[in-house]
This record gives structure tokens, sequence and C-alpha cells, in this order.
């Protein structure tokens, strides 16, 4: 059986594709490098649009007003222009109600896309674009540090790494937010606090990485403008011992958070990238792999979140102290505890 | 036998690719029964970070193979088939998949009377998640239905006509936005289109849509949408699944060149199942499915030529569109609780955990009662929904109850997992609260759906190409119904086992009781019941012999009542669910 990999590492390549499902415009050049928030894809399909009967409008058959129509099929059009006509003792005419494109001209009735922002999707991490994929996407390569969370809001951001705990079990309270903190990304532990998301907002904090919090609050932080991440889950859980060291390395680097997570869709995982230095390469990157003994681990699973342990042997299918029989590995904690777990339960950390 | 030339290999390999996991089932069919060789498994890799299904399915099949000694990959690590002069190989393989989002409907009606009661059995027969319906009646801008129609961005388009003969202009009329609308969709963004209707709107509807690739027409003079038109409905909804999940699923179409276009939607397979079981087996009391899966649960009643199906996508995160709000409202309720020493918000934390880590199992006891408790709330919600679809056979002419046939066949590993089954098994007796006798059966290798699609190679349609070798028989279970107050004498069973033992019992009302009667013995049961309590042996009052197998559980005479009603007090609720575990051994 093979096992999710987290990725806790301080020096990595990490290399993302970022697409849109519908055919898209892709807005940059192979070779060029990207900020965290620059938008690489743009969405080619607009969605607001206005019909008009010009048959109806001029008085006419449509298949009379097919043969009046002034504006073809791409034309973009400003507010007031001709699009059919003049016909009639009155020179009846239909002109653009709004800015836009002629998308559709026949049977007598003529419909405008509207001009409107279409949606762009950011890079979410800072680096060089390495390949294009026709009509989709991008593929961006970058290096530095990267940590992967559990969940999180679906926001972007970028800003200065800031651990705002002194241990792994820390709890974020509002009353430490500020000001002072505008422009980074605070680490912090558990909260509780549904305010906290909306105060921070306010105060120009970049972006929130949390161990865990209150099921309660994902409505809340599903609101709020800025990136919120969670390492471990839902409940009150300390964050884990790797996580919590690479995570304190990194104060004061410059982190893109990308709190993007469609568990539906893709697989894809919320992220801080933390910026390596300049041309410093790391190692490649997996996403699943198979458990051996030797690994690193975390665990998960609710009443387990938050430790990580040693994988010391694969055991097969075990009967589990609750009972249940599943495939099981003997992890060691580093207090030296030997524990049986099944193997649903552990993580590789990378 | 010739070493040089050693008999053909039949063996069939059944994929199921899943929202989590991909599994490969190997089987070797043997007069008539499928016997299961080997499984390997292995996560479902669906675009995580560029990858497809097919590395899942490839670590999935190594996994098989090694498990199995059998040789079906070649160098290439590409199945071999057919079967090779050295009896390397499959001879057959079938593909299932419900991995994948919740399907977006796009439901048009012609009407100009209220919707058709038909169509939401149609709508609960894929894995259907957001609905969004328009109608002749609505009044709507044409620019605004094509907004809607755009921004929505519908999967499957489902075109019902209405049951007069409609006036065709205004059909045009009311169709002409719709058809902008889909013409303005990207190539990728098309939407497959149904349509259902009597020769004559078919025609105009035609004119509309037909150059579209993806229209498929079903032209039926009503639409009461029953039996053989029902199915061939169903069948096409099941096609137009495939080919929304061919352009969904990376990696897809190739896993369906590989088992040479046998690919199916999973429920379809697990449909198929039960209709098998339901034609061939001689009782003839009808048969029940249940599939809790990860992100589906799916509920299936069969009796006779009458079939209800269920399908419902569950909530992939709490923030989206809710799909299944009488769980999300259930479980956010405390009064909803049995289980012992539950908080609601223990449940809610470790439901939103299991979401994000969704291999992980309960590793403590607590766990455990909340894994119980989360399915109970899940197959209450979708009882609830389904109750009033079900096939009319199987429904009691007094108290509205419902027998559920037999078996009722239980698959999913949220409650088929082997450790669980008492708790699963008492979640399903309070949730469906039968009426009298069944039995229940899982289906702990999650084959069934796999079997009912190899089925459909082999010209047999008997009940026994679903080996129940690779089926738990649970228990078997007698529910009396009628009236009379607790603690008084309702049904006397007489218990004799074949190698002769002996047991005479008197069942009071309020109790659940368990004879012990192991996998691999027989018995008969005499059974009289008193007080005209209704046994579902021809009547109110009316007893008998019944011969019965042995089972996990035993045989449990579930005497608590129809409809069995739960204390208001919690600590009572919880006292009366940990008594009835514990009769369940758990």
């Amino acid at each position: 059986m093979t096992l999710p990999v987290t990725h806790y590492i301080q020096k990595a390549t990490i290399v993302r594709q970022r697409t849109l499902p519908a055919p898209a415009r892709i807005l940059v050049r192979r070779g060029q490098i990207v900020g965290t928030l620059d938008p690489v894809v743009e969405e080619l399909f607009v969605s607001r649009h206005l019909l008009l009967d010009a048959a109806r409008g001029l008085g006419v058959s449509a298949e009379r007003a097919d043969q009046l129509f002034a504006a073809k099929i791409g034309k973009n059009v400003t507010i007031r222009d001709l699009l059919a006509g003049p016909v009639g003792l009155t020179r009846r005419v239909i002109r653009a109600p709004a800015s836009g494109k002629v998308v559709l001209a026949e049977n007598g009735q003529i419909l405008l896309e509207l001009n409107e922002q279409p949606f762009q999707l950011k890079s979410g991490l800072p680096g060089e674009v390495i390949d294009l994929i026709s009509e989709s996407g991008v593929v961006i390569q970058a290096h530095g540090a990267l940590i992967q969370g559990a969940w999180g809001n679906g926001q972007i951001n970028h800003g200065e790494i800031f651990p705002l705990l002194d241990q792994p079990d820390f709890q974020l309270t509002p009353d430490v937010l500020g000001i002072h903190l505008a422009g980074k990304i605070l680490v912090s532990g558990y909260c509780d606090h549904a305010e906290l998301f909306e105060l921070a907002a306010q105060n120009n904090i970049r972006g929130i990485i949390l161990s865990s919090m209150r099921p309660a609050l994902a409505a809340f932080a599903l609101n709020t403008s800025i990136p919120v991440m969670l390492l471990e889950g839902f409940g009150r859980h300390a964050l884990n011992q790797s996580a919590f060291d690479t995570l304190r390395s990194c104060e004061g680097l410059s982190g893109a958070l990308n709190a993007e997570w469609r568990r539906s869709q893709f697989h894809n995982r919320p992220e801080l990238v933390a910026a390596g230095p300049d041309g410093d390469t790391g190692k490649q990157l997996k996403s699943f792999d198979f458990p051996a003994p030797g690994n690193c681990i975390r665990l998960v699973g609710t009443s387990v979140l938050g430790r990580s342990a040693r994988l010391m042997d694969l055991t097969g299918d075990v009967t589990l102290p609750n009972k249940l029989t599943a495939a099981a590995a003997v992890i060691q904690f580093p207090d030296g505890e030997l524990v049986t777990m099944p193997l649903g339960n552990l993580e590789i950390l990378d | 036998m010739n070493i040089e030339n050693p008999p053909p290999s039949n063996l069939s390999l059944a994929v199921d690719i899943g929202s989590i996991t991909t599994r490969c089932m190997l089987f070797d069919p043997i007069d008539d029964r499928y016997h299961l060789i080997g499984i390997g498994k292995a996560p479902t890799t669906l675009g995580l970070y560029g990858e497809d299904v097919r590395l899942g399915l490839r670590l999935a099949l190594e996994e098989l193979q090694a498990n199995t000694g059998k040789i079906f990959l070649d160098g290439q690590k590409q199945l071999i088939q057919p079967v090779s002069r050295d009896g390397d190989g499959v001879a057959l393989a079938v593909a299932t998949v419900s991995a994948g989002p919740p399907l977006k409907l796009l439901l048009v009606s012609l009407s100009k009377t209220a919707a058709n009661p038909i169509l939401d059995k149609l709508t609960r027969s894929t894995y259907t998640g957001q609905v969004k319906s328009l109608s002749m009646i609505d009044d709507i801008e044409p620019a605004a239905l094509i907004d809607a129609i755009l921004v929505f961005k519908s999967d499957i388009v489902m075109i019902v006509g209405s049951t007069d003969k409609g006036n065709q202009s205004a059909i045009l009329r009311f169709l002409e936005p719709v058809r902008i609308a889909l013409k303005l969709l990207p190539e990728i963004l098309q939407p497959e289109i149904l349509f259902i209707g009597n020769g004559k709107q078919k025609t105009v509807v035609q004119s509309l849509f037909e150059n579209s690739p993806r229209f498929h027409p079903m032209a039926c003079d009503s639409l009461d949408l029953e039996g053989e038109l029902l199915e061939r409905a169903r069948e096409i909804l099941a096609k137009i699944t495939i080919n929304i999940r061919l352009r969904q699923i990376p990696g897809l179409k190739e896993v369906q060149e590989v088992v040479n276009g046998n690919l199916y939607p999973t429920y379809w397979g697990f449909f198929r199942a039960l209709r098998i079981l339901n034609k061939g087996l001689p009782a003839q009391k009808g048969v029940t499915g249940i599939d809790i899966g990860f992100k589906t649960a799916i509920f299936i009643g069969c009796y006779a030529e009458d079939v209800s199906l269920g399908i419902y996508p569950m909530n992939d995160w709490p923030g989206e569109e809710d799909l299944l709000p009488e769980f999300t409202d259930r479980l956010k309720s405390q009064k909803s609780l049995v289980s012992n020493g539950l908080s609601q918000e223990s449940v809610e934390e470790y439901y939103y955990n299991h979401l994000l880590y969704p291999l992980s199992l309960p590793v403590s006891k607590s766990e455990k009662d909340i894994t119980a408790e989360i399915n109970r709330i899940i197959l209450n919600s979708i009882v609830e929904r389904q109750r009033k679809d079900f096939p009319v056979g199987m429904q009691t002419s007094e108290g509205g109850f419902i027998t559920w046939g037999e078996p009722i066949l239980v698959s999913g590993s949220a409650l088929t997992n082997s450790d669980s089954l008492s708790q699963s098994c008492l979640a399903l007796l309070d949730s469906m609260q039968p009426v009298g006798i069944t039995t229940i059966v899982t289906d702990i290798h999650q084959a069934g759906a796999s079997l009912g699609i190899l089925a459909s190679f082999n010209s047999s349609t008997s009940p026994h190409l679903l080996d129940f070798n690779l089926f738990l028989h649970l228990a078997t279970v007698i529910n009396p119904v009628g009236r009379s107050s607790t603690g008084t004498p309702i049904l006397r069973v007489k218990i004799t086992i074949d190698d002769g033992a002996e047991c005479v019992m008197d069942v009071r009302q309020g109790d659940l009781e368990v004879i012990p009667l192991a996998p691999g013995k027989n018995a008969n049961l005499q059974l009289q019941p008193f007080h005209r309590y209704d046994i579902g042996m021809g009547g109110a009052g009316r007893g008998g012999r019944v011969r019965v197998s042995g089972s996990v559980l035993g045989i449990i005479i579930d005497a608590r009542g129809r409809p069995l009603i739960f204390p208001d007090d919690q600590e009572q609720r919880k006292a009366s669910y940990r008594k009835s575990l514990w009769m369940l051994g758990g």
C-alpha cells in the first residue's frame, strides 16, 4: 500500500501546474519569472450576456433582420454603436445598449458578450514558467522550503513568515494581532476565535497558518480574504514537531501561501513556499511512496493529529486494540514508545 | 494435465476507481460462480500534481500481481489480454468508476404544469449533485436565462416534454435561449443533452440540438416512466455519466481502452447485481442494496419490475452547497446522537478530519463509536429521502412500513468493516426498521459492483453468479409488528439446529433478542406470534416454519416495536443504545 507524502522540507525544487478547466488564455511566456499574485492563466469564456431581439426592434422578419445586421460576429462594440438597420421610413436602428462583443447574430437576434473582467488564475508561488500547457495553463518551478497543509480556504497571498508560537501547542488569540504584523504571514498553533480572521485582514496581515482550529470556524475562514491554512486539521491539536522546526527555520523569509484546497476534484494541498537562495536546487518531490522502515511519519486521524514518529516495521494485517483489523505498522515516538498504527493513519514525512 | 498446453485461463479482472481507493480484483469463474482470487489496492491518483488515474491503477495491479503470484502484466507493465500461450494474462477485463465530482444537472421542463415527480427519480439515478430547474411556467428574460445556464455550466441538460401535445412555437421560443447558451459554451464544457418526450416534441427539440454530438433523444408517448422506459432512461444516463467522466478524469480514456470499452459507473454495477439477485432468488420478496462510500450513498430497492434507485453524493465540504441537508442538520444536532458519551462537537470534528484524511481509520473505541454514529446519521438521512420512492410491493398496507425484501445487501467500507459489524447492524436496524423476516448480507470485499458488470458477460442469470462466499451473511432478522405493552410476550420461537440441539424462547415486546447460530450451521425455526403480531408470514397472527442458515451475528429478533421510538432524554437514549449493542455482541 502506498502512503501520501507530506513535505516539510527546507530545500526543494517545487513544480506546480496552474491550469483552468475551460479553454484558457495563457498570460505568460516560457522562461518568464512570475510572482505569487501574478495572473498566469485567464478564462476565455465570459458568462454575462445581453440578448437583443433585432427583428422585433426593427419590425421586420427574422430573415430580413439578418440582412440588416451592421455588426459582424466577433466585433467589439461600444455603447450606442450601430448593430442593425436602418430600415423603414423612420430609419429604425438597433444600437448597442452596452459595450461588448457580438458573439451571435442570427435568426433576428444579436447576442452581446458584455465586457467583464474574466477570471484570472494567479501563479500561487514565485518562480519560473518552465512549460506551457496548450489552452489550459502553465507549469511553474520554484526553489525553496515547502510546507504542506491539510486544509485551506482557497485564498493566495505572500508576505514575511512570522512564527507566533514558542511551543507547538500555542493558542492564537485576537489580542496579539495588531498593525505591527502588517505584511506578515503568521504561523501559530490552535485557534478558537472566529473574529481572528477578519481582524487579521483589517490589520493587513497577509495570511494565517494554524496547526488546527474548531470546526465551526471553517465558515469564518472561508469568508475571509486572506489565506488561511491548517497544518493538522480540526479540533485542538498541536503542531507536529517536524513542521514546527521547519517553520521556525523559515522565520523572516518571504513566503507564498497558496491555501487552495479542492478535494473534490484534485487532491491539491494548500502550501507555503518560502523563497530559497538563488540558484539553489533541491530534490524532486514525490506525492506518494511505499512506506519502509526508517521513514519519518506523521499521524493523521482525529485522536493522533499533531504527532510524528518513526516507522519501525510493517506488520501486515493486525487486529488493533479497538478490535479493528487493518494493514498496520509499528511506529516509535521520540520518547521511545512503540505503537501499532493502521497504515491509513500514516503519512510519510519528507 | 498436459503442461505444454495448460487449460485456457478464464481469469477476469475487475477494476474499480473510487474516490479514494483504486481496487483491482481477480476472479476465476467456475461453474457459474466468480471466485475471488485476490485484491490489489492503491490510493486513487486523480489529478494529483499532474498525475492521472493510471498511476493508482498501475500500483493496484502490481499489488494484485504480487498478492496472487499470477502474471498478467507484461514487461512494460501493460495488462496481458487476452490470455497468452503461457497462460498469463486475463480473458476479460472490466472497470467501474465512481471517482469524480457530483454532476450538475440542468432540468428543462416543457410542461406548463407542476414538475413531474418522475423527474426526481431520474435525477437520483446518477451521481447528481446540484440541480437547476427551468420550466415554461417560469417568467425569465432570455438573456438572464442564457447567463444562468452559462454560469451554471451543467454536465447534463435533461429536457423533459409535456404530457400535452405542446405548442410548437412556444416550445421553440422557450428553448431558443437554451440553444444559444449551449452553443456559446466551449467544446470542453458542452453538456450531454437528454431529451425525454413524445415523438412530436422530439422532432422540435431535435431540430434545435441535433447538431450537438452529445444529444440523446428518448421518445416515449407517456412521461409515466415506469418499468422498461425508466430502465432505458437509466441506461442512457449511465452511458452519459461515463461520457462525462471520460472528459473529466485524466487517464480514464486510456483505462477504457485497456478494458476494451467495458467501463461503467460503479453504481450501475451495483444496480445490475441487485437486479440479478432480485430476478434469481426463489423467495421473490424483493431485495435492497445499500452502499455507503466516502462521497456517495446509494440505495436500491428491487421488487419484481419495480426498481427504486437513489444515488446521493454527499458534501465534499460543509460550506459548499449542501447536497444532503438532512445529514448536515442531523450532524449538527445533539438530539440526534444515540451513542455512548459522544458530544455533537466531537462527532463533527471527527467527520471533518475524516474528509481531510479519508484513508484514516478509527483508532480508539470512541472514534469507532463516532464512525458508527456518522454512519447511522447518513443512513437515517437517505432512508428518509428514499422511503417514498421505494417499490410499492415492499411497502406494507398498514403502518407505512417497508419490508426491504431479502436479502439486504450492504456494501461500502463504512458499513462492512469487519470489526464494526454489530454497530453497523444496529445502525441498519434502527434506520431502516425492517418488518417481517429478512437477512443482512455484507459485501466485505466491495465486489458487488464488479460482479454485476462481469455477470453481464455470462449467459447465466443465476444469482449464484454472485458467489455468496464473497459476501458475509451477517444476520437473519425477525421483526414482529403489532401493539401491546412493553414486557408482553409476543412471539414464541422454537429453534431446532441440524445437529439436534433445540431451544424454545418467548420474546417480549420491547426486547432485542439474539439466538446464536454460527456460519456453517443450519436450523429450522418454528415461529408463533401472539396477540395478532405480524411477522410477514401471510398476515397478522400467522406463524410458520422457516429454514435459516447460520450467520456472524446469528438470529436477531427485533421486538423493540415499529415504528422505533427513541427516548427524548439523551441518557435514556444512550442506555437503550448500549443495551441493544451489547445484545448484538458489540
